[in-house]
């Protein structure tokens, strides 16, 4: 009778276990590696001065059918309320290198295929259909139509000068050669451009952010490591250096 | 020797008395330093926000920030659910070294944080901008070890401003300091559209929506929200309801509360099971509207019965508004249900307005538990600022005896309302001050409350003209007012504050008598914040007198006689097409109604046609740029053909911006011409407004028939030198 109660005592404990969350914790100087600006303020606080990018000194595997929680609290001193900070990761990929923003954020309304064979030299493509193309984008070639290229290091990293729609196709003209051959028939399509860093939250003077969640991110993303940026606004005439904050920082990880 | 013991005693005593002072103070501030540590719970985001409240406007107050060592006093935040209020607060002090803050919530906490920037920090939030916020300069700071614990007498305390927009910004960041913030513990607002729109509904469950005149009535663009309510008989429709809010309060734990309000208008089910709510006298009540509160309210209490199996804590409301207006007699109300009651309380200074409102506020008592006031405050849209600062005051008291527990008032002072323009100048002074103080507790001393407004916006010596200045406008509200022609045509459930007629009662020599006070109170209000408060008072009130001196002497122009206008500023015949006008249509009823007849204008010539609609509100317009004072005076031609006699042929004269923006209701005329099948002349008389160069939009409109069209023709728009 007994014996069944601690089996059964032990079989809750063993679920539990396999229920909690995994944490991966950020709260001490050193989990921010040894060149931090961090200190320790007061009760186990966190806290950096000025215009700071700090980074985790560790970098984390990323499961994209798992959710991401920043636990802890986040927030910046008075004294700079216009200034903005931000939380996020910078993600990277199977060989731990840094997953572009350009790589891996298609704008899929622009897939298409080359219509005519381009040179290295050429400083135009012609593409089959361009209607949905802009000015604002760079472009990926190699792709596919189901996305399984993404991250697609393939790009041209230039943004169109002009599209025009021509007899051949749609001529999207840049401003310097293209610098890479490209066959007929290859799949191209336009990709947005953004920063490194993916940020999930963004804060001001008065606010305290915390539970921000991330799940789902860049297609190829394997491994992140976790950013917090502050102070990037400047000071602004008649506000104090910026003094951001951290309470038991830490990502929670759940199924 | 005698005075020698006596001095001694003295000094003796007054020795002790002060280290009891001592003892009896917790010290918060030295030497322009933070003495105390602030402790919050790990992970408890309200109490870290409610902290940084603090820290903020220690900051604001001393230049330095909130950064003191542990060790020394403490002021402890903590949350203690269900034990208060969730908005009420409580300061304690346990020990000489501890004060710990409580809220009873997260809205309590926040609260306990601005009260404490207020009572000990001696922070105002005076009006919306960082003109308004004054911020006192402090070096030492101990506070009085006294236990203090408050909680709002009105649960709701919503100050209406409109969704967020820049140009309501300021106001919206502005009314939470003073504990007007979200979450509120009732919903209210139109509703039953939203919960069965007929994009989700219509397909699959037609009888959601109300047979109107024979004949079941799906709505569609443009009137998806308006005059039509679903069928209240219908027991899926309270099912579907009912699972609708129950899927909500689920997702949602801090959601316990839900708007039942029927849409705006009518469109009430005219099916045989509905009928048989209807009163067997079905004839309109005194707001003008046929009675269906009985129809209205079974429906409510049924949706109630069953939520509140599930959440036996909900609340709903439910509009005591429009066809609902009055309560029924003997009627069982579902004790989670919260009648709104709308209507505009400024009615109450006319006695008998207010007894009749009394026995309606009695009908609704009788019946339910607490009740809900809905309010109308429209300040931007008046053009003397309609301030009634006392009249509230009294009012809430009287409301806090009747039960009202949820006041929500349409407020909307800055931005975009409508026909408003963007209105950006705060022109009230102190009203929502005193308004949401007076929500929080109606039983304070509203002359307190209002002296300290202007004692700290401008300065003690200044303070009587400012208080004199607004006192004056509200006499004019509470006393000039209810004897005009305005106030007798609005006996409705709001005063129409686009109607400027009120102005025909004003004194002569009340702009002349307001502005004396106003340059007093820039003369006498100290260099700093108070002179540019004062400063910014005076601007406010001269672009007011500006508009209702605008409107009085456009009043005047409008009678002049037609043989003052001599020359020729502008003529359209029309003989040549539409000449470039431009057609200006209510982005709901699009579709082309704008057309060109060759021949069939007046004499046989050319003229625009605007084709009537059901519904439709539309016409021709054009703008000119107009640089000096003038006055005008447009006539034209126009005829109705094949329309009914309800149409409306209207012609209209308005100021706009250099965005063709209007600029507000005061700078807007019209003329509605009669049904007239022969030609008829519409015209009528305006002036230019007092800042030039001003643009003026002439618009040739159709309003009111189903069928037929409007033609329009000879445009004449002719000048008279401004004296």
């Amino acid at each position: 009778m007994n014996f069944k109660k601690i089996a059964a005592a032990f079989l809750v404990m063993g679920a539990a276990l396999c229920s909690a969350a995994e944490v991966y914790d950020l709260s001490r100087v050193e989990d921010w590696g040894k060149r931090s600006p961090l200190k320790v303020h007061g009760n186990g606080i966190l806290r950096a001065t000025g215009r700071v990018s700090l980074f985790s000194a560790k970098i984390y595997p990323y499961d994209a059918k798992k959710t991401y929680t920043f636990k802890g609290m986040y927030r910046q001193l008075p004294g700079s309320d216009s200034n903005i900070f931000r939380v996020g990761f910078l993600p990277l990929d199977k060989d731990k290198k840094v997953i572009e923003y350009y790589t891996s954020h298609p704008n899929v309304t622009t897939e298409t295929v080359l219509a005519k064979a381009a040179a290295a030299t050429d400083n135009f493509i012609i593409v089959k259909n361009g209607k949905k193309w802009n000015k604002r984008n760079l472009i990926a070639y190699n792709t596919k139509p189901d996305r399984s290229d993404l991250p697609n290091k393939n790009i041209i990293r230039q943004v169109p000068k002009n599209i025009e729609q021509t007899a051949e196709g749609w001529k999207i003209t840049f401003a310097k050669p293209i610098g890479v051959a490209i066959p007929a028939g290859t799949g191209v399509r336009q990709h947005y451009q953004g920063g490194r860093f993916r940020f999930v939250g963004n804060g001001t003077g008065g606010q305290v952010l915390s539970n921000m969640k991330f799940r789902m991110m860049d297609p190829g993303m394997k491994y992140f490591q976790v950013v917090v940026v502050s102070g990037t606004g400047g000071i602004k005439p008649g506000e104090q250096i910026p003094v951001i904050e951290m309470r038991k920082p830490c990502i929670e990880v759940t199924e | 020797m005698k005075y020698g013991k006596m001095i001694f005693a003295i000094i003796f005593l007054c020795g002790i008395s002060l280290v009891n002072a001592a003892e009896k103070t917790f010290p918060v501030l030295k030497d322009g330093k933070t003495v105390v540590e602030f402790i919050t719970p790990k992970d408890d985001k309200a109490c870290l926000e409610a902290a940084m409240i603090i820290e903020k406007y220690i900051y604001k107050c001393t230049g330095n920030r909130a950064n003191a060592a542990s060790g020394g006093a403490k002021i402890y935040f903590q949350i203690e659910k269900g034990k208060m209020d969730p908005e009420g607060f409580r300061f304690s002090f346990p020990a000489a070294d501890k004060m710990v803050i409580t809220g009873g919530g997260p809205n309590g906490i926040k609260y306990a944080a601005l009260d404490f920037c207020e009572r000990f920090l001696g922070v105002r939030f005076l009006y919306p901008g960082p003109a308004g916020e004054h911020i006192p300069k402090l070096k030492n700071l101990n506070i009085l070890r006294r236990e203090f614990s408050d909680a709002p007498k009105f649960y709701t305390r919503t100050l209406g401003s409109g969704n967020r927009h820049w140009s309501r910004q300021r106001y919206q960041d502005w009314f939470p300091l003073h504990r007007g913030a979200m979450p509120y513990r009732v919903d209210v607002g139109h509703n039953l559209y939203k919960m069965f729109p007929p994009s989700k509904y219509a397909k699959t469950n037609p009888d959601f929506y109300p047979i109107i005149n024979g004949k079941r009535y799906i709505p569609r663009p443009p009137r998806l929200g308006l005059h039509w309510q679903p069928c209240m008989t219908n027991p899926a429709v309270v099912k579907e309801a009912v699972r609708i809010i129950c899927d909500a309060f689920a997702k949602n734990p801090d959601l316990r509360t839900w708007s039942l309000g029927q849409n705006d208008g009518d469109g009430y089910c005219e099916c045989e099971n509905c009928k048989k709510f209807y009163p067997v006298n079905d004839v309109p009540h005194r707001f003008g509207s046929k009675d269906r509160s009985v129809l209205y309210l079974q429906f409510c209490n049924k949706i109630a019965e069953g939520v509140t199996k599930r959440y036996p804590e909900a609340t709903f409301t439910v509009f005591a508004y429009n066809h609902t207006s009055i309560a029924p007699k003997d009627f069982k109300l579902h004790p989670s249900l919260i009648p709104v009651i709308t209507y505009d309380r400024l009615n109450w200074v006319d006695p008998e307005r207010k007894a009749k409102d009394m026995i309606r506020q009695s009908s609704w008592s009788a019946i339910a538990k607490n009740v809900c006031w809905y309010d109308y405050f429209y300040s931007n849209q008046y053009v003397l600022p309609r301030v009634t600062s006392h009249h509230v005051a009294r009012q809430l008291r009287e409301g806090y005896q009747l039960r009202v527990r949820h006041i929500y008032i349409e407020h909307l002072p800055l931005g975009i309302s409508g026909f408003g323009g963007n209105e950006q100048i705060w022109a009230e002074g102190p009203l929502a001050y005193l308004v949401l103080k007076m929500l929080w507790n109606p039983f304070q001393d509203e002359d307190k409350v209002l002296n300290d407004w202007y004692v700290t916006a401008v300065g003690p010596q200044a303070a009587p003209y400012l208080k004199r200045y607004f006192d004056r406008i509200e006499e004019f509200w509470l006393k000039k007012m209810p004897k005009s022609a305005w106030f007798k045509r609005c006996a409705r459930t709001y005063l129409v504050p686009t109607w400027h007629d009120y102005l025909n009662v004003i004194d002569k020599d009340f702009f002349e008598e307001c502005a004396k006070d106003l340059d007093k109170v820039c003369e006498l209000a100290p260099e700093g914040d108070c002179k540019k408060r004062a400063e910014y008072f005076r601007s406010a009130f001269r672009n007011r007198r500006n508009r209702c001196e605008y409107w009085l002497q456009n009043q005047n122009v409008r009678l002049h006689s037609a043989d003052a206008f001599t020359k020729l500023f502008f003529k359209e015949d029309f003989n040549k097409g539409l000449n470039g006008w431009g057609i200006y249509e209510h982005r709901k009823y699009p579709g082309k109604f704008v057309f060109h007849t060759a021949k069939d204008g007046y004499q046989n010539t050319g003229a625009a046609e605007l084709l009537c609609r059901k519904g439709h509100t539309g016409g021709i317009e054009k703008t000119f740029c107009i640089t000096r004072p003038m006055n005008f005076r447009i006539e034209v031609k126009y005829r109705c053909v094949g329309t009914t006699e309800k149409v409306i042929p209207y012609i209209s004269a308005e100021w706009c911006d250099d965005k063709n923006e209007i600029l507000h209701s005061v700078f807007y005329s019209d003329i509605h011409g009669v049904y007239s099948e022969d030609w008829a002349t519409a015209a009528f008389n305006f002036t230019t407004p007092y800042q030039l160069p001003g643009y003026l939009r002439i618009r040739l409109c159709n309003s009111g028939s189903t069928k037929g069209k409007i033609q329009y023709d000879d445009v004449i728009i002719l000048e008279a030198p401004k004296k």
